[in-house]
């Protein structure tokens, strides 16, 4: 049992034998052969029912996508069921029985992994879990994708050793590789990471405000954790409001009748 | 009964019913199949439409609340009845909506239970849920009124200002945190769009959507009942109108000019057109129709201005939730008619809900001395036992109303697809030696049709061409297999009959005896095997009317095949049953040795 | 001609029977309204329930009519042709296979030979009907235009189910008659609701709705007189 999960996909390795996919099929049970899902489909062949994908690029670059197990994951942080969870070890998993099939998981994720089984009557959200249940329980020692790889692509280990290895591979070859780890700072840094000898920017959504370093649960949460005082002084105000007005308009009638009154059935109008 | 009251409601019917029967087959078969809905566009036109910009249309209630009560608007009590059950109506409609829209209905009470505070849907889920309770709080003198309970509506006015100022605090919350919602998708939402005030500015323009609802739902209902308009209060929501508006197109513009997003505006794309039309619905032309106080005393001015607003500030929910992601998404979503009936459907229903308050509560009066008056006339008691019965006069409506409902109903159900949508792809057939298969989502399959027949020898013909047309020995795979996912069906009943001898030769094929139906009739094999069957490996026996889709049929008899060969040692060819030897771009690349032999696409790939 | 059939078996055949039973819910439901609306406003509330639904599981039954000296051949007849029109659709061994198929529910079937010799019988009891209504004056004189209509409506199906059961019997092309067995059924469905078919659902109603018109305070008429605007005239 290793302290942290990590991925390292090697774009130059990957000869797109769709192996990985098979196996994650296999390992989950999915439906291997799915009619197509949706009127519009994702254009990365990800699916409820397909976890990983090989996306092929121009001039036979293959390039894994799967879920990148954010360290600061925004689906975890919008879920308002908590059946999203990232685990101690990195993988983020979810639990479809919690699951209320909001979708709101699937709007915010930066990659667009999050899958929904449109098709059924009882649906969940679906996506990788890095294969979490099955490596704690030991009932195998690596995600399916990784094992099944017959080009070592895909390695796996702790995200520091991940990490280490990416840069000594792009230190030895300066040439070969885009000297930059996907997956390193993107969104706070993610636990499946990339090296590539492409630009790998289309993985995420293509929105002129490029992934920064910053984590996204941040942007909400600055907000949000001002509720309780939002809360309090909305009604501090609005309660000394009412209070000013009827003390002056109470005042103002006094003073015209000359009499002290009984203002209660005024208030009983309203 | 108004005339126009009669037709309006008609119409709310008919579409009221055609929502709920499609609002049933959604909860029977899933969103799949009534919605265009996608792994890239999952929220749509229900969020955006019914449940974000439903909210903003309820802001009216606690708005008003806040003017008549806290700021002691006396002129406005009546109207601030009428905006509660505006809000009433407009969240019950933004719940309900929910309840069919999440995956699971069954789960809504999901967040009572499992907290994550982190999530601003949580929160609104919260505040919704809280907040319906206020409402109810805040419209039970009006109910309670017209009863008997005494004690109870004594108590429900002492609750009234205190419930006005929780909701109030609510509203607050929910009504900026629905713009919380979005600061999360940075990647998602257009730069137009997206900025760190989105809170602030949901929350302002939701309180002019709430107050030009309040001056729209007055229009409307004192046009259908046929009653005066009441100009001067009318009046007076528009000047406050002005300012919250102002104060918006200030905030916007200078939220954008602080984030140097200004110039955005003048690109001149789709982007930019859609933000403009926005500002010039929502803030613009309001502003300028209402900001002279000769004007605003028009009704034709109270109209236009009021639902212009409204739909811009609609416009603003639904482009914030989805439309304004299309280019970030590269997302081609538009709302399925099943999708649009729903939307319609349910508010349509709200506002049946509306109208039926409004006519049997003195929802638009709001004074105490007057209802006490319309009590003492009993114009609002039920009949008591030993009152005469005076013929039900609302009869004939109430039928009508149900006939448009039913044959709504039964209009939806019937055009409904009952099975998730599913693209059909037609098969292109083999021309000259080669397939392209254009195929999801794995790539262009070239199949090399002449080194097939060069390393399998022609005895192998027959485990492709398994199947025959009669008095055909090479018909293309494409022939029955003739959609990419889809079963196929391939017997022609008529043809059957025409070819066997009319009637008399049904027992052909359907046993005497039994009832002729697809079930009892015998296998096609029964007479087919002879002529047209080859022997096959495969494919052994054909009993079905189906022949599956041609990317079934080709992974079954290709991954077989393949498996079986790349075992063979005269191939050497380990790798033959990977996805890659078929899938591919349209160069051959991959594997080494092909790279440099990279051909252009019409010609043969290479042998494997 | 597949075409067509595809299409009166496919959404023809889904549309019919949702009109059938989403009409019928709707005239359900609408009666026990007005019923209650009624009940509501009676002078008298004491209504006999027992005795109506006595009386509507007795209408049920044949004997208490039989027992009526008046037109009893008539009553009889109406008897057969009510056993038969609801016994053989529902009951036939290829309706219950389409069910079988469709829904995955089936029950008892009627053996094919006694199926035909109720359809025969259905179809002449109809015939008859009709002839007797034609035959005495007063039921002439009541008639509705779709009381002429109903029992012709109601015997199509039969015949041509009767041929498609049996295609050396019949004269006309096979799917034709299918054809046009397939869409006289569901017009007959498509209509149920919309004509004195409606008894279907309303026949239980009817009896409490009698006890109740019975409840109403003396003069009550007059009033519904004055609040139509009436006058003298008859309502």
């Amino acid at each position: 049992m290793r302290s942290s999960f990590a991925i390292l996909n090697d774009v130059t390795k990957c000869i797109g034998c769709e192996e990985c996919v098979a196996a994650c099929q296999k390992l989950h049970k999915l439906t291997p052969d799915v009619p197509p899902p949706r009127i519009e489909t994702a254009t990365d062949g990800l699916s409820s029912n397909r976890w990983t994908s090989i996306i092929r690029r121009p001039g036979g670059v293959f390039v894994k996508k799967q879920c990148r197990h954010c360290l600061e994951p925004a689906c975890v942080s919008v879920c308002p069921v908590g059946a999203l969870q990232k685990t101690p070890e990195g993988p983020v998993i979810w639990d479809g029985d919690r699951c209320i099939g909001c979708r709101y998981c699937m709007m915010t994720c930066p990659y667009g992994v999050v899958r929904f089984t449109w098709d059924l009557a009882i649906p969940s959200i679906r996506k990788c879990t890095l294969c979490y249940d099955k490596i704690r329980s030991g009932e195998i020692d690596k995600p399916a994708c990784v094992t099944a790889c017959p080009k070592e692509a895909t390695i796996f280990g702790t995200r520091e050793e991940m990490l280490a290895e990416a840069h000594r591979r792009l230190k030895a070859e300066p040439k070969k590789y885009i000297q930059h780890v996907w997956g390193e700072h993107e969104v706070g840094g993610t636990s499946v990471l990339y090296i590539s000898h492409v630009d790998l920017s289309f993985l995420g959504w293509t929105n002129p405000e490029k992934l920064s370093g910053v984590d996204l649960p941040t942007t909400t949460w600055d907000v949000l954790k001002m509720v309780p005082y939002e809360f309090l002084g909305m009604g501090a105000v609005m309660g000394s409001i009412w209070w000013v007005i009827e003390r002056r308009m109470r005042l103002q009638r006094e003073q015209s009748a000359g009499r002290l009154s009984n203002t209660d059935e005024g208030e009983d109008e309203s | 009964m108004t005339r126009r009251l009669g037709i309006f409601k008609g119409v709310l019917w008919f579409l009221f019913g055609m929502g709920a029967a499609l609002i049933g087959v959604r909860l029977l078969r899933g969103l799949g199949v009534v919605t265009a809905l996608s792994d890239v566009t999952p929220w749509g036109l229900w969020k955006g439409l019914n449940v974000f910009a439903g909210i903003a249309i309820g802001a009216g209630g606690f708005v008003l609340a806040a003017i008549a009560h806290v700021f002691h608007g006396e002129k406005y009590h009546p109207v601030a009845r009428c905006a509660v059950l505006i809000a009433l109506c407009a969240y019950s409609g933004a719940a309900i909506s929910l309840f069919y829209e999440i995956g699971m209905p069954w789960k809504i009470w999901g967040p009572i239970v499992f907290w994550n505070p982190h999530s601003p849907l949580f929160e609104v889920a919260w505040c919704v849920m809280l907040y319906l309770n206020v409402l109810l709080i805040e419209f039970a003198p009006t109910v309670l009124e017209l009863t008997h309970f005494h004690g109870l509506y004594r108590l429900a006015l002492k609750l009234q200002l205190p419930a006005v100022i929780l909701g109030i605090m609510i509203s607050t919350l929910h009504q900026s945190t629905l713009g919380t919602l979005f600061l999360i998708m940075p990647e998602r939402l257009n730069a137009l769009w997206y900025t760190p005030s989105l809170p602030e500015l949901f929350f302002v323009s939701a309180i002019a959507c709430g107050l030009a609802a309040v001056i729209f739902v007055t229009l409307l209902v004192d046009w259908l009942y046929l009653r005066p308009h009441r100009i001067e209060m009318l009046a007076g929501l528009a000047r406050y109108l002005v300012m919250v508006l102002s104060f918006y197109l200030i905030f916007r513009l200078g939220d954008m000019c602080r984030h140097g997003k200004l110039g955005l505006i003048g690109r001149g794309n789709l982007a930019s057109w859609m933000f403009f039309g926005e500002i010039l619905a929502s803030c613009l032309i309001p502003i300028l129709l209402f900001a002279a106080s000769r004007w605003r005393r028009q009704p034709w001015v109270l109209w236009i201005g009021s639902s212009l607003c409204i739909l811009g500030i609609v416009f603003n929910r639904l482009n914030a939730s989805g439309i304004a992601m299309i280019w970030a998404t590269d997302s081609h979503y538009f709302p399925a008619w099943t999708e649009f009936a729903v939307s319609f459907g349910l508010i349509s229903a709200m506002v049946l809900a509306f109208l039926w308050m409004h006519e049997h509560e003195p929802v638009r009066s709001g004074l105490f001395s007057e209802v006490q008056n319309l009590r003492r006339l009993q114009i609002f008691q039920l009949p008591r036992p030993g009152q005469p019965w005076a013929g039900d006069l609302t009869f004939g409506p109430r039928r009508t109303y149900s006939l448009l409902f039913v044959l709504a109903a039964i209009l939806g159900l019937a055009l409904t697809p009952w099975h998730p949508l599913v693209r059909s792809t037609s098969v292109q057939r083999a021309r000259g030696k080669n397939v392209l298969l254009l195929g999801y989502p794995t790539g262009t399959v070239h199949f090399p049709h002449a080194d097939h027949i060069k390393r399998l020898g022609q005895k192998a013909c027959a485990t492709c061409h398994h199947l025959h047309r009669p008095g055909d020995t090479g018909t293309p795979c494409s022939s029955c297999h003739r959609d990419m996912y889809l079963p196929t069906k391939i017997f022609h009943h008529s043809h059957h009959i025409k070819v066997l001898g009319g009637n008399s030769s049904c027992e052909q094929c359907h046993p005497a005896g039994l009832p002729a139906s697809a079930r009892s009739v015998r296998p096609c094999s029964f007479c087919h095997r002879t002529d047209m069957m080859t022997s096959n490996t495969v494919v052994t026996k054909f009993d079905s009317i189906d022949a599956p889709g041609y990317r079934k049929a080709a992974h079954t008899l290709c991954i077989a095949c393949h498996r079986k060969e790349a075992k063979n040692p005269k191939w050497k060819k380990p790798d033959l049953f990977r996805c890659a030897t078929c899938h591919r771009t349209p160069v051959p690349h991959g594997i080494e040795v092909l790279r440099s032999r990279a051909r252009p696409r019409t010609t043969p790939a290479p042998p494997m | 001609m597949d075409a067509w059939i595809a299409f009166a078996r496919g959404p023809l055949l889904k549309i019919a029977l949702l009109t059938m039973l989403l009409g019928l819910i709707r005239q359900g439901l609408l009666q026990v309204w007005e019923i209650s609306w009624a009940f509501h406003r009676a002078g008298d509330q004491v209504v006999p329930w027992k005795l109506a639904i006595r009386r509507n599981l007795e209408w049920l039954l044949p004997w208490r009519y039989l027992r009526r000296k008046e037109r009893i051949t008539y009553n009889f007849i109406s008897f057969l042709f009510h056993v038969g029109i609801i016994s053989v659709p529902v009951f036939l061994a290829g309706h219950v296979a389409i069910w079988r198929e469709s829904f995955g529910i089936g029950w008892w079937t009627l053996p094919p030979a006694l199926a035909d010799w109720l359809t025969v019988m259905t179809v002449s009891a109809a015939a008859a009907l009709l002839l007797m209504r034609l035959g005495h004056q007063a039921s002439r004189r009541l008639s509705q235009p779709q009381d002429w209509l109903l029992p012709i409506l109601c015997a199509f199906p039969c015949v041509t189910g009767f041929f498609v059961a049996h295609p050396f019997l019949n004269p006309i092309n096979a799917q034709v008659m299918y054809l046009f067995h397939l869409l006289s059924a569901e017009l007959l469905l498509m209509i149920v609701p919309f004509s004195k078919l409606v008894h279907i659902v309303l026949f239980w109603v009817s009896q409490p709705s009698t006890e109740l018109g019975w409840r109403f305070p003396p003069g009550s008429g007059e009033r519904v007189r004055a609040t139509l605007g009436k006058g003298e005239e008859g309502v």
